[in-house]
């Protein structure tokens, strides 16, 4: 069965024909054969009882009048029909009264007639058949017939049938071989195909199509699939090749990065140590400049005072001047370490719950001096229901100073007005520190230079107003470190304002990590020169001043 | 197609059947002889076997009416012939056995048994019974020459007969062919002479 699952189609088609027709042909036989037999004894009966008839027919008279002879004659003419093996025609008391025999003996013949009928024994057809006379039965004939004969017609049948068999498969054979090429051509021709297809990746090979049905169907759509398949395969490998020379580009593309990240990491490693090394001579620096400054101080206030006593009238202004320089000096050295503290990340914030009244109050005793020095008027002033608020109270003091004596310098016979109140923005609560002045405000060109280091609007403000240029750009840094920012608004030879804003529950913390704060103090210029300024930094060197 | 040829042996064969139905000749026709059985036992046996191979005129034998074989003087057949005829019956007519003298009234009769002993006797009753419808049978080789329709004849022992067609014609009697082909068939001997 495997075998001839594995023949090829041409193969099975032949075989299928062959053996359809042998089938068919074979049952046609069968069923002529079996007619025959069926047919055949029937007829022959038939022809034996006309017979049967005929020679009862004849011995009806020699009968009644004893003839025998007569009756022999009658039977003598059987010889013609040399199948009938004998013969008899009994009296209706069961003698033979004629016989006859042709190769038999008279020992085979029925002792007494049987009952009217035919039977087969042996190969035989045995009919008896009585004789009927006036309504009287008067004998009896039997005949024995052999069937010799239908034998042989059947043994020739068999070899008809055998020989057509023989002759129509080989026909079927020729025929189909011939025909399944119909069917068999077109898949061998696609077998073919899809093999050296697959055998050698050529995708424009094509099935040639020889019909209409079902197989050219399959041609065509064959053909399509291997259209489909070559487009493909080629797009693929344009695909793969425009991927391969990409592959090369980015290679190279990455190899430079890298030997460009190398040289930035030398650059920022670089960058990192000469920034922690001028932080650490700032900070050193700071130090060391801060100790002799004192002693500066010290022994200038010393001398001032000996000089009262001693009556040397002449050197206390001299001695009142070293003191204030060495004052300045100091307050510059503060700023510039508060300033390097916060460039170098190393400014803690001690976030804690402030009474707003506590901060309005030192505001007015620290401030009120500087707007009395310049004539102005402080204004002091906070939002119903604002009770505390979270920051660092050292750091926010000094940057609501800086604003203040900003204000304060900035303004003559004017006001300064302090308000502080609530605010929502960016669905958060704020807390707004509004310093307005009435002063001789900002020029717009110079807005934005306002809170870096070391510079003020111009280089004759400072002479005119003192101060280190420090102040707002430390205030700034720490508002953002607390989580806000300082802004400003002016309005040249009106005034300018101000604004703190700070969150309302702002956590110190989580300010700090969301302080853009590293970036802004690395974006800063952090190598600038320090200009020579004067500050107001305390009452007494307003009365000085004054 | 194969039983054309079977079917034309079959028709030859019944043509040779029918072929041997023909009358054969006087001398082959011989009854068998019968040692054992008397001489008037088969006579009498085939005197009612001839009432079958006969056919009387439909106006000799009324519907229900009775077959009667009439014996005519000596009876050779006794009583045994009626015994062996009792059930007996020809085409439906019952048969009856009568015998009868000289002097009676033998009309009615359909077959007439005339025993060889009294040749006179024979001659006038065949004159008296010429064109009546009966079966007249008798004994002896002058039987049928003088007019009877069927005479008895022996030859070798053996029981045969002959029929006078002229005799059988005359009485109106229509006799079967297959009867015809088992007797002597004879004429007139009147006519005979004349032809």
């Amino acid at each position: 069965m495997r075998a001839a699952r594995d023949m090829s189609i041409r193969l099975k088609l032949i075989a299928i024909i062959t053996l359809t027709s042998m089938v068919a042909l074979l049952l046609a036989c069968a069923a002529f054969v079996a007619y025959e037999m069926v047919i055949y004894p029937a007829a022959v009966t038939e022809q034996l009882s006309i017979v049967a008839q005929i020679i009862a027919g004849n011995s009806t008279a020699p009968l009644a009048f004893d003839d025998r002879k007569s009756v022999n004659e009658t039977l003598a003419t059987l010889r013609a029909e040399p199948s009938i093996v004998s013969a008899c025609v009994y009296t209706s008391d069961g003698r033979p009264f004629a016989v006859y025999l042709q190769g038999e003996s008279r020992r085979d013949l029925p002792r007494v007639p049987e009952s009217a009928g035919a039977r087969l024994e042996a190969g035989h057809l045995l009919l008896f058949r009585p004789i009927v006379f006036d309504g009287e039965r008067i004998g009896t004939v039997y005949l024995k017939r052999d069937l010799k004969d239908m034998y042989a017609r059947l043994e020739r049948y068999a070899w008809i049938v055998l020989a057509v068999l023989l002759a129509s498969s080989l026909a079927a054979l020729v025929l189909s071989s011939r025909v399944q090429r119909v069917i068999s051509e077109p898949v061998r021709n696609l077998a073919d195909v899809a093999m050296r297809v697959s055998a050698v990746r050529d995708y424009s090979l094509r099935v040639s199509k020889r019909s209409n049905d079902e197989l050219g169907v399959l041609a065509d759509r064959f053909n399509e699939m291997l259209a489909q398949i070559q487009i493909r395969s080629r797009d693929l490998n344009e695909a793969q090749t425009a991927l391969q020379r990409h592959v090369v580009e980015l290679r190279t593309e990455i190899l430079e990065r890298q030997s460009i990240q190398e040289e930035l990491l030398t650059a920022k490693q670089a960058a990192e140590e000469s920034s922690r090394s001028k932080s650490t001579f700032l900070a050193n620096m700071s130090h060391e400049l801060r100790t002799p400054l004192n002693a500066i101080i010290g022994y200038s206030e010393m001398l001032q005072e000996d000089a009262g006593t001693q009556g040397w009238r002449d050197s206390i202004p001299d001695l009142e001047r070293i003191r204030a320089a060495g004052k300045h000096l100091l307050a510059l050295i503060n700023d510039v370490l508060d300033l390097s503290k916060i460039e170098a990340g190393k400014i803690e914030l001690i976030i804690e719950d402030v009474p707003v009244a506590d901060i309005l109050n030192d505001a007015v005793s620290t401030a009120g001096p500087l707007a009395r020095q310049n004539g102005n008027q402080l204004l002091v002033g906070s939002q119903a229901g604002l009770d505390n608020v979270r920051v660092d109270p050292l750091k926010f003091r000094q940057c609501l100073y800086n604003l203040l004596s900003n204000a304060c310098k900035f303004t003559r016979n004017g006001t300064v007005t302090l308000e502080a109140a609530k605010a929502e923005q960016d669905g958060k609560t704020w807390t707004e520190w509004r310093v307005t002045d009435t002063g001789i405000g900002i020029p717009p060109d110079q807005m934005h230079k306002l809170f870096r280091p070391f510079s003020q609007v111009d280089a004759s403000t400072t002479r005119k107003y003192g101060g280190t240029g420090l102040g707002l750009a430390i205030s700034q840094r720490f508002c953002q470190l607390m989580g806000g920012a300082i802004t400003v608004t002016s309005e040249p030879g009106k005034g300018s304002t101000f604004t703190i804003r700070l969150p309302r529950h702002g956590d110190g913390g989580l300010a700090m990590e969301h302080s853009p704060l590293a970036r802004i103090v690395s974006g800063a210029p952090a190598t600038q020169e320090p200009q020579t300024n004067r500050v107001l930094v305390s009452e007494e060197t307003i009365h000085l001043v004054a | 197609m194969e039983v054309l040829s079977p079917a034309v042996k079959f028709a030859c064969t019944c043509l040779l059947l029918l072929a041997a139905a023909a009358p054969l000749e006087a001398g082959d026709a011989g009854p068998l002889p019968s040692s054992s059985r008397d001489e008037y036992e088969v006579k009498a046996a085939m005197l009612y076997n001839f009432a079958k191979f006969v056919d009387w005129p439909a106006a000799a034998l009324a519907p229900g009416a009775p077959f009667v074989i009439g014996i005519v003087g000596n009876d050779p057949f006794g009583i045994r012939f009626d015994a062996s005829l009792r059930d007996k019956a020809v085409n439906g007519h019952p048969i009856v056995v009568r015998r009868f003298a000289l002097a009676d009234d033998m009309k009615g009769c359909q077959v007439l048994f005339l025993s060889a002993a009294d040749p006179a006797r024979a001659r006038r009753v065949l004159q008296s019974f010429a064109r009546a419808p009966v079966l007249t049978v008798g004994e002896g080789e002058h039987f049928a020459a003088i007019g009877g329709v069927i005479g008895f004849v022996m030859d070798d022992r053996r029981v045969r007969f002959e029929i006078n067609l002229d005799a059988a014609h005359r009485a109106g009697l229509q006799i079967s062919s297959k009867l015809l082909r088992l007797a002597t068939v004879r004429r007139d001997a009147v006519r005979e002479a004349r032809n």
